[in-house]
């Protein structure tokens, strides 16, 4: 089960769905970036999770809105948080991370609990974690307390369709592999999840 | 109507060094749903100017008006966002949005439901029991707005709003501020936009008034008649580009005969 996870923040992301608009929604990588004076492997990670999320589609170097990324540059800001909301849903990544939250403790989970679910290996675990915060309280997917560094789950309707919680915590770190597992057998991807692959190689390039 | 008319407006300070005069002569209107921008070297008075609309300052000579009424104290139609947020670290998202209205003494019971629908507006939701430190720059700016936005101002002042954010996030809040501005459910009805960013400001407004190099006068008032989203590679948006380039290097170069800018202070910044 592979998972990738944002390494930048939504309001970045929206800046690069805003900037591909305004190139019509589609155009090559290489521009998008020189558009806005950056090196391509500056704009990557916002590319990257808009393709994870379904919101952009990326064949040959050019980006390409997807359907949905069209919708989603159309709507207001609030219509957009919701459409962002539903999409992480379905990230293996928010799946399990909101699944573990259901069946937690006072369905709580402390910042260290979260690094080990997604089980960092490869990252600096801070700002994947400040990310993927910041990812999950901008969506509404679950609250934050900074003064306890810990996430709490928010009482919804939509819960329901989660596992009702059993009172098992669930298992750290066999859930989601590292996110270069994920990478590695990309070929074995299901669900909306698409593996690392390209970030890697292109950052060397231009590094 | 004009919404805001800056009519022949000198601004000068005095310095140990003697007066300086900032601003000489500066006339131009706002006009109802404007998206006005002012652009010019640094130092030439823009964030000036916008003080001296707000009413936070008053002009040395010339006056300011507001819907035909005079500006001679801080007017409560108008909100300013910051390059620098100008949040209260002390305070949660919802208190520095509440901030505005306690200062305009909202009644209690409605200042709740007002906050939440500019924290909802801006995209801040989930984020009301935050302290700004637990923000990126994008969403205090965001915040930034929502304060302003808040008591429903019918204009909105921006000083450099997107000068101190990454690429992506400035690209993403600049398209948001144009979303507010279009919808007629939703304040402002106009926006005077400072910035030094000459794309930035035709990617923006309707508008720009090009401000000389100090103490500057109106060089030009360019139309930005291009439809949005703006393509910054298309060539009509070069050639506004480039006229504008030229108008404040050409006519914002200081006369041989000018004397020095001194040094230690610089009021206008």
């Amino acid at each position: 089960m592979p998972t990738t996870y944002p390494k930048s923040s939504p309001t970045e992301m929206m800046g690069l769905l805003v900037l591909l608009n305004q190139h019509k929604g589609s155009e090559d990588v290489a521009l998008l970036a020189d558009d806005l004076d950056l090196e391509i492997d500056e704009i990557l990670p916002s590319l990257d999770y808009a393709e994870v999320l379904g919101l952009v589609k990326v064949t040959d170097g050019r980006a390409a809105f997807t359907d949905l990324g069209r919708r989603l540059v159309g709507s207001t800001i609030r219509e957009r948080k919701a459409i962002l909301r539903e999409q992480l849903r379905r990230t293996t990544l928010f799946r399990t991370l909101l699944r573990a939250l259901e069946n937690a403790p006072e369905r709580c989970l402390t910042d260290e609990q979260l690094a080990q679910i997604v089980s960092f290996t490869t990252a600096p675990a801070d700002d994947a974690v400040q990310n993927i915060v910041n990812w999950g309280r901008y969506a509404e997917l679950f609250r934050y307390d900074a003064a306890e560094h810990r996430l709490v789950a928010v009482a919804r309707a939509s819960s329901a369709r989660e596992p009702p919680p059993s009172g098992r915590v669930p298992p750290p770190a066999t859930g989601v592999p590292a996110p270069g597992a994920g990478a590695r057998s990309k070929a074995a991807a299901t669900g909306s999840d698409r593996g690392e692959t390209r970030t890697s190689p292109a950052v060397a390039e231009t590094a | 109507m004009a919404l805001i008319r800056v009519e022949h407006v000198d601004k000068s300070f005095a310095s140990r060094h003697g007066t300086i005069s900032i601003m000489q002569d500066i006339s131009f209107d706002v006009k109802d749903s404007d998206f006005l921008a002012l652009v010019g070297p640094s130092g030439c008075g823009k964030s000036t100017m916008l003080r001296l609309i707000q009413g936070l300052d008053r002009p040395t000579k010339g006056q300011i008006y507001f819907r035909d009424q005079p500006v001679n104290s801080v007017c409560a139609q108008m909100a300013m966002v910051f390059q620098s947020f100008a949040l209260y670290p002390w305070l949660t998202v919802s208190e520095n949005v509440a901030f505005g209205l306690e200062a305009l003494h909202w009644p209690r019971d409605r200042m709740g439901p007002q906050v939440e629908r500019y924290i909802s507006v801006t995209g801040l939701d989930g984020f009301q029991e935050a302290y700004p430190r637990e923000l990126s720059g994008g969403m205090r700016q965001r915040v930034g707005l929502a304060r302003a936005l808040a008591v429903e101002p019918a204009v909105l002042l921006m000083d450099e709003p997107f000068s101190s954010l990454d690429p992506l996030t400035a690209e993403s809040l600049r398209e948001e501020v144009l979303q507010l501005w279009r919808d007629p459910q939703l304040p402002p009805e106009a926006v005077v936009l400072v910035t030094h960013n000459i794309e930035e400001a035709i990617q923006l407004a309707d508008r720009i008034i090009v401000l000389s190099r100090r103490p500057s006068h109106v060089l030009a008032e360019v139309t930005v008649d291009l439809p949005r989203p703006r393509d910054r590679k298309s060539e009509s948006f070069y050639a506004l580009t480039d006229r504008v380039y030229s108008l404040i290097t050409e006519g914002g170069a200081p006369a041989p005969n000018a004397p020095p800018t001194p040094a230690p202070s610089n009021p206008s910044s």
